[in-house]
């Protein structure tokens, strides 16, 4: 019986993670993301969006990878709510998510700064200037 | 108790074991850090090559500043409910917020075990919260106002003046630049008070911002968990806005703005409670504060070179301060019960001055030059209502006038009003070497003249960085501060103690002497590559040694509060074979921070404070050379009528204080579940203070009070606060608790059963500044954040 119910459980765990649909999409923006603060608009602009697991915005790479379940909110829902501030976004890569998928933030390489530049992103300031 | 403390030991010592497995990182690009340019443009920053801040928190200290600073974000701000400045360091191992009194919560900072009065308060790079605004000056700054805080230890930097001895806190207003938003806040808790702000940023045109920052509180009904009759936090009504605005273009920049603030602070017994005062009136003891204030400042950089930061920067700010306490019977009118009442009134105007010239010459070389003027002046009233009865007069009191201020040099007792002022301009001269991220130097020579003291002072600083590779930076850092003293403006929280309250200069002086200390400190941080994150370490030692100080002695003569110098001008101790009485404080801190997994942040921290001061009458007789000398068994004590001095604990500091504070954080930041416990050490009382009130030691439990032949003491106690937050889109909302094991001080209000006595004057017996552990109880608060 004990045997019974533990294979329930398993099938039912299975059905619902096969009922998902969770790709990870690589995502060009346009302007492109400058500094830290452009990363951490980004972020702060998608994580709200339904079925968003994970989200990598890097000024490094010039990528926004969103891991998402594409059964609560498509594609476009991403690209308009980039649209809201600003960026128009596209599609570089589309693939259904693995555990390896899963975004890892990549770390960004110390910048220096150039000798009495302006610079557009203060710490913790407004964000990038387009 | 010592199990808490082995606890958190563990948690520090586990988190920094970590380092076990170090795996040295090859590149840079292993370090989870960015390096966030800090704009050399902005007004009165310092013009450093590059500020590491570690991407994802928002603590963080400044990796490539020559001092020692430690970065407070926003987001660690909201770990908790931090209504205001004074609570925003409830996570933060190095800074502790206690209040001063229980009678009027006053609170004050203390870092490096001295009082906060050694901590420069600055505000955008800019002297703020002097004299008058001192002791409330923790409520003056909300919570949602700040975007960031940068505390620094030991002396700071020249170019903001000579009053930084064992710090530097610097608070960040929202920027009116910054990303276009309004915030709504609204706050409330189980004590009945309730808070809301606002702020909103509105961009004219591309140069040109503006902001308005909104705060009122109140507080409904009044809360007494400990059933003394008083109140445990006093009833704050404030309203406080502010409006700042920003001009910026490439060759120019400014910022102007004003701030005002009106509030009213009622404090005491409450209704329904026993009152000592005789008839024909009997009334409570009240303690109402009402304060207003404005403040104005402006800030101009003219970019002269923008390839070498070259630039020029005029900054001033201006602020009126008008305070009225009273302490007592509230219920005094005129003539016929105008008895048992303190009364102190201040009006402060302030302005403060700076002509600052920056440039680097090189990659390695920079100046920064300056000149400065300080204006303090002070109108004050300060007077006590007493109910004499004389032999003569014995079945009709005859109602004295009485001054409260007996010292040398003060105004006759035909007079209670005064005014002092001081002007004190000053220059200063800072180089900076760097040579990239390896090395800093930084040293400055200010010189100023004091017009209150007549004399100029020089202060030299000196900071040095060393950061051999990327994983450890090394600081030194050693200089001398000064702070001139306005005792009663600073200390007017004490008259609400039933003592005499006595301000003694030196013989022949007319005021006590400007307060002169070393502070020397060493420091390494470690930013250690364990795993994918990074283990930060950071060991601290600083010496802080007075040359000269304002001693807040209760200790010097029974049944007073004597304010004095430290050493006395006239004295030849070596002459006398007398020990010179000495004020030092030795602190060494060790604290570890690591994110064991994504979103799961710890930090845990230890600091032992050794502080001490020379307390006691030097003329009242014999000089105790060491502690265990004191007859305090006897009924004696540097305090009692056997007088003498002798270099003691200093009163109401914890030895040590223990921190552990969990963060975690769901991936998306959606969910934010916060915890931190944290241990204060015991520390020292007034000798005699058990005996005297008839305190019972509350078996050996936290917080509890213990005597034996070295004195009176209290035990360490632990604080637990917690909070979780939920975000959405255009709201956070954010639920927690405060002093979740209701720790709280068995009795804060000495003598509140009869604060006044026979004849109706605030008894001597009555002492509510003797506070060493919370005053109030748990308290659960909660809140909206909205954001559009």
């Amino acid at each position: 019986m004990k045997r019974i119910l533990f294979i329930a459980v398993l099938a039912l765990a299975s059905m619902s993670a096969i009922a998902k649909d969770i790709h990870t999409i690589v995502l060009t923006p346009n302007p492109g993301l400058r500094c830290h603060n452009c990363e951490a608009k980004v972020t702060e602009q998608l994580r709200y969006v339904k079925g968003v697991k994970r989200i990598a915005a890097s000024a490094e790479t010039q990528t926004i990878t969103v891991t998402i379940d594409l059964d609560k909110s498509g594609v476009q829902v991403l690209l308009d709510n980039l649209k809201k501030i600003g960026y128009d976004a596209t599609v570089a890569s589309d693939t259904p998510a693995t555990r390896a998928d899963m975004p890892v933030q990549p770390k960004p390489k110390a910048q220096k700064m150039k000798k009495g530049a302006a610079t557009t992103c203060t710490e913790g300031g407004s964000c990038c200037e387009k | 108790m010592n199990k808490i403390i082995f606890a958190i030991a563990w948690a520090t010592t586990a988190t920094s074991a970590m380092a076990a497995h170090i795996t040295l990182a090859t590149t840079a690009a292993d370090l989870t850090a960015t390096i966030a340019v800090a704009d050399s443009t902005e007004t009165g920053t310092e013009q450093t090559l590059g500020t590491a801040t570690v991407q994802g928190s928002s603590r963080a200290r400044r990796t490539y500043d020559a001092v020692n600073t430690t970065y407070i974000g926003q987001q660690e701000l909201f770990r908790a409910a931090c209504c205001n400045l004074g609570e925003s360091f409830v996570t933060n191992p190095s800074v502790d917020v206690a209040y001063d009194d229980a009678a009027t919560g006053a609170s004050q900072i203390k870092l490096l075990g001295l009082s906060g009065l050694y901590v420069q308060m600055l505000t955008e790079s800019q002297p703020a919260f002097r004299g008058a605004a001192q002791p409330f000056a923790l409520g003056y700054v909300p919570g949602t106002w700040m975007k960031s805080i940068n505390v620094s230890k030991g002396a700071a930097s020249v170019k903001y003046g000579y009053e930084s001895i064992t710090g530097q806190i610097d608070i960040d207003y929202l920027k009116p630049d910054a990303e276009h938003k309004v915030n709504v806040d609204l706050y409330g808790d189980s004590h009945t008070a309730f808070e809301v702000n606002g702020a909103a940023n509105f961009h004219l045109n591309e140069r040109l911002s503006t902001n308005v920052l909104v705060h009122a509180q109140n507080q409904w009904g009044d809360h007494d968990g400990n059933h003394d009759g008083f109140m445990d936090t006093p009833m704050v009504r404030q309203f406080n806005v502010s409006n700042r605005w920003k001009y910026k273009s490439p060759r120019y920049i400014m910022h102007v703005g004003l701030h005002a603030i009106d509030e009213q602070r009622h404090s005491g017994q409450i209704e329904g409670a026993t009152s000592s005062l005789l008839p024909p009136a009997s009334s409570l003891f009240k303690v109402h504060i009402p304060t207003q204030r404005i403040e104005a400042y402006m800030k101009h950089a003219f970019i002269l070179d923008p390839s070498h930061g070259t630039n020029i920067a005029f900054m001033a700010n201006s602020s009126w301060h008008h305070l009225t306490a009273d302490y007592g019977n509230h219920t005094a009118t005129q003539n016929e019960n105008n008895f048992g009442l303190r009364h102190y009134d201040v009006e402060q105007r302030n302005v403060n001055a700076q002509l600052m010239f920056e440039t680097n010459f090189n990659e390695r070389h920079a100046l920064s030059t300056g000149l400065s003027l300080l204006y303090d002046g002070y109108d004050e009233e300060c007077y006590e209502q007493l109910n004499g009865v004389s032999a003569l007069h014995a079945d009709h009191p005859v109602v004295v006038r009485h001054h409260l201020l007996p010292a040398v040099g003060y105004p006759s007792d035909d007079f209670q009003r005064w005014e002092n002022s001081e002007t004190v301009p000053g220059a200063y001269v800072q180089y900076t070497y760097t040579l990239g991220r390896k090395l800093s130097l930084m040293a400055g020579l200010r010189y100023d003249y004091n017009s209150a003291y007549e004399s100029g002072f020089l202060t030299p600083r000196m900071h040095l960085r060393w950061s051999p590779s990327e994983y450890v930076t090394l600081r030194a850092a050693t200089g001398l501060g000064y702070r001139s003293t306005h005792v009663l403006a600073e200390n007017h929280n004490l008259l609400a103690s039933g003592r005499q309250f006595v301000i003694l200069p030196d013989a022949g002086a007319t005021h006590l002497a400007l307060e002169k200390a070393c502070n020397s400190g060493v420091s390494a941080a470690f930013s250690i590559p364990v795993g994918p994150r990074l283990l930060k370490l950071n060991a601290e030692y600083y010496y802080t040694y007075f040359l000269q100080q304002t001693v807040v002695d209760y200790e010097h003569t029974p049944g007073a509060i004597v304010i004095h110098n430290l050493r006395d001008a006239n004295a030849d101790y070596a002459a006398a074979a007398l020990d010179a009485p000495k004020s030092y404080s030795h602190v060494f801190q060790v604290d570890a921070q690591y994110e064991f997994f994504p979103g799961f942040d710890v930090t845990a921290a230890y600091r032992h404070n050794l502080v001490r001061c020379t307390y006691g009458n030097i003329s009242a007789g014999s000089t105790f050379s060491n502690e265990s000398a004191i007859p305090v068994a006897e009924g004696g004590g540097i305090g009692s009528p056997l007088g003498g001095y002798a270099l003691r604990e200093k009163l109401l500091t914890p030895r040590f204080k223990a921190l552990l504070s969990i963060c975690y954080q769901t991936p998306l930041k959606l969910w934010q579940f916060d915890v931190t416990l944290a241990v204060n050490g015991g520390g020292r009382l007034p000798d005699g203070t058990i005996a005297q009130y008839g305190l019972t030691a509350d078996g050996h439990g936290p917080a509890s009070v213990y005597s034996n032949s070295t004195g009176d003491f209290f035990r360490p106690y632990e604080t637990l606060s917690a909070q979780v937050t939920r975000r959405f889109r255009h709201v956070d909302v954010y639920l927690g608790g405060e002093n979740l094991t209701n720790r709280r001080q068995m009795s804060p209000i000495l003598g509140a059963s009869g604060p006044f006595d026979a004849y109706g004057n605030i008894s001597s017996r009555f002492e509510p500044t003797l506070v060493y552990a919370p005053v109030k109880g748990w308290m659960i608060n909660g809140g909206l954040r909205l954001k559009f």
